[in-house]
């Protein structure tokens, strides 16, 4: 049977490929086959667990914290794999390797609660679509991130190419998963858009990020100023995904679910 | 002078923030239908106006140009900084008068404040203009500029001049006595038009207690409709009645069950937005990144 008991027999396979996969992608000049099946073989043994999780359960796994962070690790996995075999960017492999074994070690060291309930609020079929699509779109964002910062350290004029493709397909998931939220929320609470602090911390997120698509419309702005917003739009956007559960102007949010 | 529009943004930003510390807030309710309307009607007229025949003056230009775009974004950004770390209060509620310097300036209410009402109907106006100039000149992708922009300005307006035809009632509703008697969130009283009366109420538990699903089967008028959450009813045009809670303290026999009134004629608009922008997102990630150089002067 999986479950969160046995996660680590999952994670330790898992890392071993992704991390065999990021060094061999290093060590090569042209794309390496050999990283992309390694990195391949390390998210499937992921997505087994998962999907293990989701028939123990008898419900998707997608509430709590610790559920989330599971589907970032493995959307994060698919998507430096996306931007390395697209791209052939070498190091971007072990970076997103590294982001999603820090959320992986995470659910080691502090597992949630992770009981079956899943509380009447959330039954409903915006839940599966809302939250994946959110889930890849942070992991593109992810990896958007991560180039911005190695851009502002060493840029190259091909890094915005890159950022405005990752920042143009993460944008449009962001997109599609605000607006499922709205339509979701309507259905449960009454209101598209009611300025709860996670939709707040979410238009916030999403504005900014509208913010680079039109200043990159723009001559003349530096290259300084685009790495800068794609950074503060990331981490806007961590504080939209868990972040608001520790401010002051959270409490009573109709978004926090995980102490149930 | 090369900054004259983001210094008369700052400058109008702050005077509405003095308004705001003196009259308090914007007076929301009062635009409500049919002011909204006609408001809207006319605001769009003198906007078609003014980019047909005064294109080329000093205002119309500052309303079309990409400048624009980033400054009003900067400052809702801002606002919505304050919103998203300030604890607000329901606007349903507001301060009423009194109340610290920084309280006065709204940052408690700031969805119904001056500055941000003021920053909303700039980005609102700003949005009509671009694709009255999209719909006439715009190349490329042109049909995804206008479902993204065209969406997003109709989920606004929606949101904004719907706003104060908004009406939100709790219900108790009981077994065995039909009732009309709604309250709006500041406890006042208003009669429903039709009548409430719960038949059954079934609530399923997990083992570990908690109610996994619940819904209410509930008479309006005598007519039987099933409510549970996530599945609110709809009585007429623009007005839905959500299940939102029920006697939990009662064990198995329930007796009575909450029920929420929502009356928002304008979420038509909204949801006609919010699809286009849902197509819009598929478009985005369909066609990537515009081309540079191309489409430069028409963002």
């Amino acid at each position: 049977m999986i479950s969160w008991d046995n996660f680590e027999y999952f994670v330790a396979p898992a890392a071993l490929c992704w991390i065999a996969g990021a060094v061999l992608s290093v060590r090569q000049a042209t794309r390496s086959r050999a990283a992309l099946w390694t990195t391949v073989a390390g998210t499937l043994i992921f997505a087994v667990f998962i999907a293990g999780l989701w028939i123990m359960l008898s419900r998707p796994p997608l509430r709590t914290m610790g559920e989330t962070r599971l589907w970032y690790s493995f959307f994060l996995s698919i998507s430096g794999l996306i931007t390395y075999w697209r791209w052939r960017y070498r190091w971007v492999l072990p970076f997103t390797t590294l982001l999603a074994l820090v959320f992986c070690m995470i659910n080691i060291l502090k597992p949630e609660i992770h009981d079956q309930s899943l509380m009447p609020a959330l039954q409903s079929p915006w839940f599966i679509p809302h939250v994946t699509v959110y889930m890849f779109s942070y992991s593109v964002l992810g990896c958007s991130f991560i180039l911005s910062c190695i851009g502002l350290y060493r840029h190259k004029p091909e890094y915005l190419d890159t950022l405005d493709q990752l920042v143009y397909v993460g944008l449009a998931f962001l997109t599609l998963g605000m607006l499922s939220g709205a339509v979701w929320a309507k259905d449960a609470w009454g209101n598209y858009w009611s300025w709860d602090p996670k939709e707040t911390w979410a238009a916030i997120t999403w504005f900014g990020y509208l913010l680079y698509v039109h200043l990159r419309l723009m001559s003349g702005v530096s290259h300084r100023k685009l790495y800068w917003i794609l950074i503060l739009s990331f981490l806007t956007l961590q504080i939209c995904w868990y972040g608001v559960n520790y401010l002051p102007s959270a409490q009573g949010s109709v978004h926090v679910y995980s102490q149930a | 002078m090369k900054h004259l529009d983001i210094i008369s943004i700052g400058v109008s930003v702050f005077l509405l923030f003095a308004v705001q510390y003196i009259a308090g807030g914007f007076p929301v309710t009062f635009f409500s239908f049919p002011l909204n309307i006609i408001l809207v009607l006319l605001w769009l007229l003198a906007l078609w106006v003014l980019y047909k025949d005064y294109r080329h003056t000093r205002f119309c230009r500052f309303l079309l140009s990409l400048r624009t775009t980033v400054i009003t974004f900067v400052m809702f950004i801002l606002l919505c900084l304050v919103i998203g770390l300030v604890p607000q209060h329901s606007a349903m509620m507001p301060m009423g008068e009194g109340g610290t310097f920084w309280e006065r300036l709204g940052i408690h209410e700031m969805t119904t404040s001056w500055p941000f009402l003021f920053i909303l109907l700039l980005l609102q106006s700003h949005l009509a203009m671009i694709t009255f100039r999209g719909i006439r000149n715009r190349k490329g992708i042109r049909w995804r500029f206008l479902t993204s922009h065209l969406g997003l300005w109709l989920a606004l307006l929606g949101g904004f001049w719907g706003s104060a035809d908004t009406r939100m009632y709790r219900v108790p509703v009981y077994k065995e006595q039909p009732g009309r008697m709604a309250y709006a969130a500041d406890g006042r009283v208003h009669y429903l038009d039709y009548e409430l009366e719960l038949l059954r109420f079934e609530v399923d538990y997990y083992d570990n207690g908690m109610p996994s699903t619940y819904q209410a089967d509930v008479a309006v008028d005598g007519q039987e409709v099933i409510l549970k959450v996530n599945e609110p009813h709809s009585i007429r045009f623009g007005e839905d009645l959500y299940l939102t809670g029920y006697d939990m303290h009662a064990g198995d026999e329930i007796r009575y069950c909450v029920l929420q009134v929502v009356r928002q004629p304008w979420k038509y608009v909204q949801l006609t937005g919010i699809i286009m922008m849902l197509l819009s997102a598929v478009a985005l990630f369909v066609k990537g990144p515009i081309k540079r150089g191309k489409d430069d002067q028409l963002g």
